[in-house]
C-alpha cells in the first residue's frame, strides 16, 4: 500500500488497515537507534519520511489536508503495531501529536495548508516554546515579548526545556504581546516561528541521563511574519491550554504503548535471571503490582483515545492521564532499577545502562508537561470542581 | 443491543437506590439492620438475579459487563445483600443442578429465599484448615466466614474430595449436623457467619458438580474468577463514593475562613484520590468486557481495586478528621465495607503476589 493507492481506493476496517501495517512493517527496514542520542536525528527524521511515503502518518489527519481521514481506532492500531514491530515513533512527534493538532483546530485555512502537510511529511519538525527560567509552573508569567512593528512580530526572550529543539525546524512560541492586559494571561499570543530566522540561537542543555534532549532556545530580535500568528493577538493562552492538553493525554496515550514494551522486556530479563528458580515473593508481588497499575492506565487510556477523537481536548481529564503517565513510568523504571542492586550507578552492559538512563528520565515525568502538584492542583478545581485555592 | 439493556438496567437500579435510600430512615434501616428487605425484593423483581443466567434456563444472558455496571452501582449506593450469591453463584450453577436444587434456587431467584456460597477459598491466605470433606454422602468441615450465614436457608459448599479433587454440593440449611456460628462485625452490611458442617448427608441430587478433576476445577476456578471481578467493581463504586461525599465536604467545611477545599494540601489529597477511582473504573468496567479472563489476569485487578478503595477510604477519613471516626459519619461504613471485600478472595498483596507469580514463570503474558 502506498500513500497514493490508499487515499483514492476505499477505507479499510481497522483490523484490515492493522493486518496491512503488520505486513509492511514487517517487510519495512526499521532503524536501529545509536547508543548516541545525538547520532538518532537524521535516522528518526528519515524513517518519518519512509512512514509517510508509505501511508502511515496522519492517519486521523483531514484528507484535504494531506492526512488519510481514518479514524482513532486506525491510529491506535498502527501504533500498537509499531510498538509490537519494536519500531521508533517519527522524528516528528511534536508537531504530531502536540502542536500540529493546535494548528488544525485555530489556524486559518492559509496557516493549515501551508503547515500541516510538511508537518506530516516530516519536512518540518517542530519543537514548543513555553517554559522559561523564571516561568515554570506559572506559565502565565512568561516574560518573552513581542512587539507588533508593522507587518511583522518581534519577539525577544529566553526558553528553557525546549525538547529536541536543535533540531526542529520550527517552534510553537507563548509571548507576552500585551504588558498592560488586565490579567497575566490575557495578553500572551501564540506565534510559530521558524527556527532559521536571524536570532534564534539554541544551547544544548546535558540532563543528568547524559542526553542532551532539551536545550535553552533565546530570541533576540526576532523578526516573524505576522501572519504566523496563530488564533488572535493576545488570545493565545486556550491555545496554550489546547497544546498542553494534547501534551497530557495524547503523549500520555504514547508512552503507556513505550512502557509496556519496557515492561515486557523487563519481564523477559527476569525470567532469564531466574534460571528456572520460583520467583521471590517480593518480587512477584512488586511486578504484580506494577502489571496491575500498567493495565489500569491502559483501560483508562481506552476512554482517553475516544475523547481525544471527539475533539474533548483540554479537558481536566488530560491531568488524569498525565498523573497516571508519572505513575507508572516511575514505578516501571524504578523496579527496573533497583534490580540492578548495587552496580546501579555503575551498570555492567548497555542494557543496565539503559535503565539507569530510564530511571533518571523517568523522574522528571512527575515535572515535565506541567507538575504533578500542578495536574492534582487542576483535578481538584476543574474536575472535582473544588474552590480555587493559594 | 446488549449494552442498552445494561444502561438501562443500570439507570433503573440507579432510580431505585436512589428512592428507597432516600426516604426518612431508609439507609438507617437498611444499615441498622444490615438489611433491606424493599431492597433486596425490588432488585429480585427488577430482574437481577437472571442478568448471568442463561436464556436456555430463563435468563436474560446479559454478561459480564451489565453484571459488573451493577456491582459498581451496589457499591457506590452501599446496598446490603447476598448479591455475589444470587447474581453470579446461582446463574453459574443452574445448569448443573438437579431439579430439586433448581426448584430452591428458583426460589431464590425471586428472592424469597437466601442461598449463599460457601467457598473456603473465600478466605485467602487464612485459609480454612478444616476444610470441608466430601466422602461418600458425608460432608464434615468447617467453612469460615460466609456472608449472610445465619439467615440463609441454603448453601453451596465447595467441598474437597481428595488431593486436588473437589466437588460443588447443595447443603439444606435445616439438614441434621448443619449450624451456623455468627461472627461479630464491624461491617454493617455484611452479617458473616461460620458454617459447621458435621456429617451432614449429601444425597446424590444434591451434587451440583461431581468429584472429577477437570470439569469440576475448570468450572469452580470461571467461578471464582467471576466473582473477584464482581468484588471489584463493588469496590469501585465503594472508592466512587468515598471521593465524592470528600469532595462535598471539602466544599462545605470551613476553616481559617474558607472551605477546606480551597487549600492546596487537601486539594493534593482528593486529587490523588480522583487518580485511584478513575483508575479503577476504567479498569474493571474494560476488564468486564473481556471474553474468560485468566484468574492471574483477574487478581491483578482484584488487588488494585483493593489497594485503591482502601487507599482511597483512608484518605477519606483525612479528609473528613475528626467526625470520621465516630459512628456518626455514615462514610464510615462505605469504608469498612471496602475493608471487608479488601480481604475476600484474596487481599492487594496476596493478588498481586498471584499476578507476579504468573508473569515470571510464564504462565501470564502481559
Amino acid at each position: 500500500m502506498t500513500r497514493t493507492s490508499l487515499s483514492a481506493g476505499r477505507q479499510p476496517d481497522v483490523e484490515e488497515f492493522r493486518r496491512q501495517a503488520r505486513d509492511w512493517l514487517f517487510d519495512a527496514e526499521i532503524p536501529t537507534l545509536p547508543p548516541d542520542y545525538a547520532d538518532r536525528p537524521p535516522l528518526l527524521r528519515a524513517w518519518h519520511r519512509t512512514l509517510y511515503q508509505a501511508g502511515w502518518i496522519g492517519i486521523q489527519w483531514p484528507r484535504d489536508l494531506g492526512g488519510l481521514g481514518l479514524t482513532v481506532g486506525h491510529q491506535l492500531a498502527f501504533n500498537e503495531e509499531l510498538l509490537r514491530a519494536r519500531a521508533p515513533h517519527p522524528a516528528g512527534a511534536i508537531g504530531l501529536e502536540v502542536v500540529g493538532p493546535t494548528i488544525l483546530k485555530y489556524g486559518t485555512p492559509e496557516q493549515q495548508a501551508r503547515f500541516i502537510q510538511p508537518l506530516l511529511a516530516g519536512d518540518e519538525i517542530w519543537c514548543q516554546g513555553f517554559s522559561e527560567p523564571e516561568a515554570g509552573s506559572d506559565l502565565a508569567s512568561l516574560r518573552t515579548s513581542a512587539d507588533v512593528e508593522g507587518n511583522e512580530l518581534v519577539i525577544t526572550g529566553h526558553k528553557v526545556w525546549t525538547s529536541w529543539a536543535t533540531d526542529a525546524d520550527w517552534c510553537a512560541v507563548l509571548a507576552r504581546t500585551d504588558p498592560a492586559a488586565s490579567r497575566p494571561h490575557r495578553g500572551i499570543s501564540y506565534i510559530l516561528v521558524d527556527m532559521r530566522s536571524a536570532g534564534v540561537t539554541v544551547k544544548p542543555i546535558v540532563m543528568v541521563n547524559g542526553d542532551a534532549e532539551f536545550n535553552e532556545v533565546l530570541f533576540d530580535q526576532v523578526r516573524v511574519p505576522a501572519a504566523n500568528l496563530l488564533g488572535d493577538l493576545n488570545d493565545g493562552w486556550a491555545l496554550a491550554m489546547d497544546t498542553l492538553g494534547w501534551e497530557r493525554a495524547g503523549y500520555s496515550i504514547r508512552r503507556r504503548g513505550d512502557n509496556e514494551i519496557v515492561f515486557r522486556d523487563l519481564l523477559d530479563h527476569m525470567r532469564q535471571a531466574m534460571e528456572g528458580c520460583e520467583p521471590d515473593a517480593h518480587m512477584s508481588i512488586a511486578v504484580g503490582e506494577l502489571y496491575a497499575q500498567l493495565k489500569a492506565f491502559e483501560a483508562l487510556t481506552t476512554r482517553t483515545a475516544q475523547r481525544l477523537a471527539d475533539g474533548q481536548v483540554p479537558s481536566p481529564l488530560d491531568s488524569l492521564d498525565k498523573l497516571w503517565l508519572t505513575r507508572t513510568e516511575q514505578a516501571l523504571t524504578s523496579l527496573a532499577f533497583d534490580l540492578l542492586c548495587a552496580s546501579r550507578t555503575a551498570p555492567a552492559s548497555d542494557e543496565e545502562r539503559e535503565r539507569v538512563k530510564r530511571f533518571l528520565y523517568g523522574r522528571a515525568a512527575s515535572v515535565y508537561g506541567g507538575s504533578s502538584q500542578i495536574q492534582n492542583t487542576l483535578v481538584a478545581e476543574r474536575l472535582l470542581g473544588l474552590p480555587r485555592g493559594r | 443491543m446488549t449494552s442498552e439493556v445494561t444502561e438501562d438496567l443500570s439507570r433503573a437500579a440507579e432510580d431505585l437506590f436512589r428512592r428507597e435510600l432516600a426516604r426518612p430512615g431508609g439507609r438507617q434501616a437498611a444499615h441498622n439492620a444490615g438489611w433491606s428487605e424493599e431492597l433486596w425484593r425490588a432488585t429480585a423483581s427488577a430482574g437481577w438475579f437472571d442478568v448471568l443466567l442463561s436464556e436456555e434456563h430463563g435468563g436474560l444472558d446479559l454478561g459480564s459487563e451489565a453484571a459488573a455496571a451493577l456491582f459498581t452501582l451496589l457499591g457506590r449506593y452501599l446496598v446490603p445483600g447476598p448479591y455475589l450469591d444470587h447474581l453470579v453463584v446461582i446463574p453459574a450453577l443452574y445448569r448443573y443442578a438437579s431439579r430439586h436444587v433448581r426448584d430452591r434456587f428458583d426460589l431464590a431467584r425471586t428472592g424469597s429465599q437466601l442461598i449463599v456460597l460457601a467457598d473456603p477459598a473465600a478466605c485467602g491466605r487464612s485459609a480454612a484448615t478444616d476444610v470441608p470433606m466430601l466422602v461418600g454422602e458425608d460432608l464434615t468441615g468447617t467453612v469460615p466466614l460466609v456472608r449472610f450465614g445465619a439467615t440463609a436457608s441454603g448453601f453451596v459448599v465447595i467441598a474437597r474430595t481428595g488431593a486436588n479433587r473437589g466437588a460443588v454440593v447443595f447443603v439444606d440449611g435445616a439438614a441434621p449436623g448443619v449450624t451456623t456460628a455468627p461472627r461479630q462485625s464491624f461491617d454493617p452490611v455484611s452479617a458473616q457467619a461460620d458454617l459447621r458442617l458435621d456429617h451432614v448427608r449429601v444425597s446424590g441430587d444434591a451434587v451440583l458438580l461431581p468429584s472429577d478433576e477437570v470439569m469440576t476445577n475448570a468450572t469452580v476456578r470461571r467461578l471464582r474468577t467471576t466473582l473477584r471481578l464482581m468484588i471489584a467493581a463493588e469496590l469501585a463504586g465503594l472508592a466512587r463514593y468515598l471521593l465524592d461525599s470528600s469532595v462535598a465536604y471539602a466544599k462545605l467545611r470551613k476553616q481559617f475562613g474558607r472551605p477546606i477545599g480551597s487549600f492546596q494540601a487537601v486539594q493534593q489529597i482528593l486529587g490523588e484520590m480522583a487518580v485511584l477511582v478513575h483508575g479503577a473504573e476504567a479498569y474493571s468496567a474494560e476488564f468486564a468486557a473481556r471474553p474468560d479472563p485468566d484468574p492471574a489476569e483477574t487478581a491483578a485487578l482484584k488487588g488494585f481495586a483493593s489497594r485503591t478503595a482502601r487507599q482511597v477510604g483512608e484518605s477519606a477519613l483525612q479528609v473528613h478528621g475528626g467526625i470520621a471516626f465516630t459512628e456518626e459519619l455514615e462514610l464510615n461504613r462505605w469504608f469498612l465495607r471496602a475493608l471487608t471485600l479488601q480481604g475476600l478472595y484474596g487481599d492487594d498483596i496476596e493478588s498481586f503476589h498471584e499476578t507476579g507469580n504468573a508473569l515470571l514463570k510464564g504462565t501470564l503474558q502481559p
